[in-house]
């Protein structure tokens, strides 16, 4: 009977709250309270509203419905008994188990759907700088444009674990790189680009380890040449780097990059092979020939580009001959034929030992041969027109022909070897290695740049005596 | 007369559900119309409707929702399930054999 006092003495609507407060404060879990509470206002409102109509006053007709609600103590206590808060709580854990039950299938369902992106093609590029458009370094940006390159047709996608694993996108571009510093000097150079990325999706839960990737992918081409990620011994020398990115909860991109000189030149299918053993996983990719997108792009040589690629020589001739003793030397020459220049930076008769694998010639179906002993080497550079340059290693070699000039013009062929070290706009620098014969003074470099016609020389004389 | 609660509590959940019969209506119409037919014998405290209509809602014999009433407020409005049509047969049946019993009961008391 509190109520009746309470009644008197607050407001009609103190009064009122007081009495649904005290009706509902029984009821545990706060849905099913509010709502009650709302559903007894009503109520009051409405029979308030009705003596109202009767010409009671507000205050009066607001008393008067709630001594005909009665206890508020008394309907609580049967509200309480009927919303059991327990059950409350069942019910709402259920209704959240449920809605993360559809995420999870919802997840699963993304991820293992092609079609469903939410990071576009050109954004997953950018995170591994392979996009065109300018980067900004602090005060610096670089520029990159595409010049070449090689479409490119994949296999379907495999399952990897926890994974499905697709092709994100194949790069094999040649393009254009324009630094420009903070005083707004340009340096431009041309590189190549060879990536294979790969698309891992799954669910959120699952983890892809970041060194995952190390020895566990393969590359093989459809010419044999082997690219793998760790080094087993020095004389490996096809190398394939990898980085990991996760670019969505659910989804890692991984970038295979072939490592610079280990190109796979004159490759139309790539192997990919991920994890070891039984489960190992095979992904191939077509590549088409070359096409030129932005033939304009390509810029004009000048002497800043050139010493850059020189500096790149040095480091290129000392890694790739470490184990070289030089016996002699060739004098370096230089000759034009039609629209293309060539000329031999450098030369050098060396020995390597026995058992060395460091020069290969691939021959089809024979094993490798090995150059070993008195070995030939020269850094020969090509500069011509780009419509005519495949850079292929196999294009360099129905161009190119190396004879012993002493034997006359019907002198054999000499096989030797040839690797792409460098590709600066128009100019290709290759290393070429053959295996010399004691007694031999000159070697003659032939080339026919459109493989027609006559072929334009160059000689390489030994300059000095050789050591016993 | 004023009516025993006892023999109120049981009995208001049929109550109310036959009141729905004649189609969906909110806690404070049911009691305005239990009032008007009864002839104001049913003047339960109000208070005491709802724990009854949350039950029968609990057991699923009606079913609740929101909707604008004809004076366009919103009101929680309670409608019969075919559950709750079928609770209310057996009830009324029960109810029959109970009140004819408790008739028979007093008759033959009263002649005895």
């Amino acid at each position: 009977m509190e109520w009746a006092k309470i009644a008197e003495q607050a407001s009609a609507d103190d009064a009122m709250k007081a009495w649904l407060d005290c009706a509902t404060k029984s009821l545990r879990f706060p849905p099913d309270r509010k709502r009650v509470r709302q559903e007894l206002r009503e109520h009051l409102e409405d029979r308030a509203e009705s003596m109202m109509d009767q010409s009671l006053s507000k205050t009066e007709a607001v008393r008067k419905s709630l001594e005909m609600m009665g206890s508020p103590e008394e309907t609580g206590e049967l509200l309480r008994q009927v919303h059991k808060p327990w059950l409350g709580w069942v019910l709402r854990g259920v209704r959240l188990a449920l809605i993360a039950l559809v995420i999870v299938i919802a997840v699963k369902l993304i991820g293992g759907t092609d079609g469903l992106r939410f990071l576009s093609k050109d954004q997953v590029l950018r995170e591994f700088h392979l996009a065109d458009q300018t980067y900004t370094y602090g005060k610096e940006k670089e520029v990159h444009t595409t010049v070449a390159e090689r479409p490119w047709i994949g296999s379907d996608g495999v399952e990897f674990g926890a994974f499905t694993v697709r092709f994100e996108d194949v790069i094999y571009r040649y393009y254009r790189r324009d630094w420009i510093a903070e005083d707004g000097k340009t340096t431009t150079v041309c590189d190549l680009d060879a990536d294979v990325l790969l698309r891992f999706t799954g669910a959120p839960w699952d983890k892809l380890p970041q060194n995952f990737f190390n020895g566990y992918v393969r590359i093989v081409d459809d010419n044999g040449t082997e690219y793998i990620t760790q080094r087993h011994s020095y004389d490996e020398t096809r190398y394939i780097d990898v980085a990991v990115r996760r670019v969505l909860p659910w989804a890692y991109v991984a970038c295979i990059r072939f490592d610079d000189g280990d190109w796979p030149e004159d490759a139309k299918r790539l192997d990919i092979f991920l994890g070891e053993g039984e489960s190992e996983q095979k992904m191939s990719v077509w590549l088409e020939d070359w096409q030129i997108r932005n033939a304009d792009a390509l810029p004009e040589a000048d002497e800043a580009h050139t010493d850059l690629w020189e500096e790149h020589l040095d480091y290129a001739w000392y890694s790739i001959w470490e184990d070289r003793k030089e016996l002699g030397s060739f004098a370096p020459t230089a000759g034009q034929k039609d629209e293309a220049e060539l000329s031999i930076l450098r030369a050098a008769l060396d020995t390597y030992p026995e058992d060395t694998e460091n020069l290969k010639e691939p021959d089809g179906d024979k094993p490798w041969t090995i150059f070993c002993g008195e070995v030939a080497e020269c850094i020969l550079t090509v500069r011509e027109d780009m419509a005519l340059q495949p850079f292929s290693a196999a294009g360099m070699k129905e161009r190119l022909r190396i004879v012993d000039p002493a034997q006359g013009p019907d002198a054999p062929a000499i096989p030797y070897a040839i690797q792409n070290i460098e590709i600066c706009r128009n100019v290709t620098v290759w290393h070429i290695s053959w295996q010399t014969t004691p007694g031999v003074e000159a070697y003659e470099l032939q080339f026919w740049p459109t493989q027609e016609g006559t072929a334009g020389t160059l000689t390489m004389e030994l300059k000095e005596e050789r050591e016993p | 007369m004023k009516i025993d609660k006892s023999l109120l509590s049981g009995s208001t959940g049929m109550l109310l559900l036959s009141l729905l019969k004649s189609g969906d209506k909110y806690g404070y119409e049911m009691i305005t119309l239990l009032e008007a037919i009864s002839n104001e014998v049913f003047q339960m405290k109000e208070g005491t409707l709802y724990p009854v209509l949350h039950n029968l809602e609990k057991q699923g014999f009606v079913k609740a929702y929101n909707q604008e009433n004809d004076k366009g407020r919103v009101r929680r409005y309670y409608h019969l399930t075919e559950k709750g049509a079928m609770q209310l047969v057996e009830q009324k049946d029960q109810w029959e054999v109970f009140s004819g019993a408790v008739n028979t009961v007093l008759h033959c008391g009263a002649m005895g």
